[in-house]
């Protein structure tokens, strides 16, 4: 069980899709009331994530380069970023795949296309699911 | 009532992504003339497709322009499939000649009053 998150809640989003990220700051944002910080790959988001401080991270799953299991697995070796809550976001949407993405350490899993307008909500929901007994 | 930046936002970002739509759809099918007339290597032009047609698909999904997203995805798929097989080309493969030629048409078409997320006034 954990504290529950600060106001405004900090979520961070990588994503290299620059419309989808757009998207996610945008209602995130304005629809959550969250403050969103957006990072278009992996290495800018281990760069970044420190001095932001979210309270989540959305990590998409297909990313060129580093892709997100990468970089959740370096968020791990991180002392200040390991505890960080990570939820994947992918079309990969079988149960398999998404009981790997768990076993990797993600605390829930986003299946694309998302429902831009419902986000925050499902976002609100994985926080709460983590704070509640 | 939506928030007035929002939809403002939202308008202006939806507007843009079917501008982009068409740009890369543009620019998938210069890639098969540059390619038929000699100018292109096989894998670099997959990987081009492969892509603009992965952006299309999953932004376009997103935003709710489903038939366009899956037959982007059709190409993304494909062009990640001939990837692993060497000599295979993409201005020689029929399937992308088709699943190109249709989502041109349904790009031509798009407006993003289409998109359900396009806010009304």
């Amino acid at each position: 069980m954990t504290s529950p998150p600060r106001e405004p809640t900090r979520i961070a989003c990588v994503e290299d899709e620059p419309d989808l990220r757009r998207i996610c700051e945008l209602t995130l944002g304005r629809l959550g009331g969250f403050e969103v910080a957006g990072f278009p790959d992996g290495p800018s988001a281990l760069e970044g994530l420190a001095a932001f401080g979210p309270d989540l991270v959305l990590l998409d799953v297909m990313m060129p380069g580093m892709d997100g299991p990468a970089v959740l697995a370096a968020l791990r070796e991180r002392p200040a970023l390991a505890d960080l809550p990570v939820v994947f976001m992918t079309a990969k949407a079988q149960p398999e795949e998404i009981a790997r993405f768990r076993a990797l350490g993600a605390c829930d899993v986003i299946t694309k296309p998302f429902d831009p307008m419902t986000l925050s909500d499902t976002v609100r929901r994985i926080l709460a699911e983590r704070v509640a007994p | 009532m939506m928030d007035p930046h929002l939809r403002q936002e939202l308008r202006k970002l939806i507007t843009s992504f079917v501008s982009t739509m068409g740009t890369l759809t543009e620019g998938m099918a210069r890639t098969l003339e540059e390619g038929r007339a000699g100018g292109l290597e096989a894998p670099g032009a997959w990987e081009s497709l492969a892509a603009a047609a992965h952006r299309i698909s999953g932004s376009g999904a997103s935003f709710g322009f489903a038939d366009i997203a899956q037959t982007a995805r059709r190409i993304d798929l494909r062009a990640q499939q001939a990837l692993a097989v060497e000599g295979l080309a993409p201005w020689d493969d029929p399937e992308i000649a088709e699943a190109l030629r249709e989502l041109a048409g349904l790009v031509a078409v798009a407006e993003p009053r289409d998109s359900p997320l396009f806010p009304a006034e």
